[in-house]
């Protein structure tokens, strides 16, 4: 009788406490969902920059008003990333990649300015870096969870 | 009626399968993703270096590309750092069911 008694209330409990352990679970979130529009942007801006930095070779001059548009693009993307919630790890992806000071797509472009041009054989070992760079923010996107997934 | 114990077998059991899922696969993935980061980064050094000495890169080149390494890597690390809490989401998202499917086949 009493361990009949004990296992209700133990069950009791359990039915009580469920929908509140599965709420705090549920409203735990950590990294932001897929973004089918922030994805196809790094794609885009992937290729759009590979492609300007072939153009590296060439007198900075030649190509001002490119690397201009270029910057704007990525700004965009970095702002669209980093205006989303729980997506801090792919804003700072961004920041790194756009650096002047630092030395993938930024800091690539400010030399470029600086020096007017760019050696042939520099230009493709660090196309081959930035399209890495570009791989990781790529990589991640394409690995969070889909909406889909979800429901 | 099912117990508050069986239930609880119940949900240690399937607790474990789904640990097993979300974490033991991707940890593998992420540990062979790091050691193919390494290897390529010695590949890409091993060039730049013969480069150098060909004189078809100059010394401020192959020193922005060495420093752009470490960018690459604080990327790839911030990459993993995300995947890594995919996982743990995704891991979360299916305990949620586990439970509310558990307590419904045991106690509706």
């Amino acid at each position: 009788m009493q361990g009949e008694k004990l296992q209700l209330n133990r069950t009791l409990i359990i039915i009580t406490l469920l929908p509140l352990f599965i709420f705090c679970l549920s409203a735990c979130q950590y990294i932001s969902p897929y973004s089918q529009f922030a994805y196809e942007q790094a794609t885009s801006l992937k290729v759009e920059s590979l492609a300007l930095m072939d153009e590296a070779t060439e007198p900075f001059s030649n190509h001002g008003e490119e690397v201009k548009e270029l910057k704007e693009k990525i700004e965009k993307a970095y702002e669209y990333a980093k205006g989303m919630k729980h997506n801090e790890i792919s804003a700072r992806q961004w920041e790194i990649l756009k650096d002047p000071n630092r030395n993938l797509l930024g800091g690539f472009l400010e030399r470029w300015s600086k020096e007017s041009t760019l050696g042939k054989a520099y230009v493709k070992e660090k196309k081959k870096q930035v399209g890495e760079a570009f791989d990781t923010i790529i990589g991640l996107e394409s690995g969070k969870i889909k909406k889909s997934e979800i429901q | 009626m099912a117990t508050f114990d069986d239930f609880i077998d119940n949900l240690e059991g399937g607790v474990k399968k789904l640990a097993k899922k979300h974490f033991k696969d991707s940890l593998d993935t992420a540990e062979a993703d790091g050691e193919a980061f390494i290897e390529n980064c010695k590949e890409d050094l091993k060039r730049w270096t013969k480069l150098l000495a060909n004189e078809d890169l100059s010394q401020d080149d192959f020193e922005c590309l060495v420093a752009g390494t470490k960018d690459l890597a604080e990327m790839e690390a911030l990459k993993q750092l995300g995947l890594k809490l995919v996982r743990i989401e995704r891991f979360q998202n299916a305990l949620i069911s586990l439970v509310i499917d558990t307590a419904f086949d045991m106690f509706l």
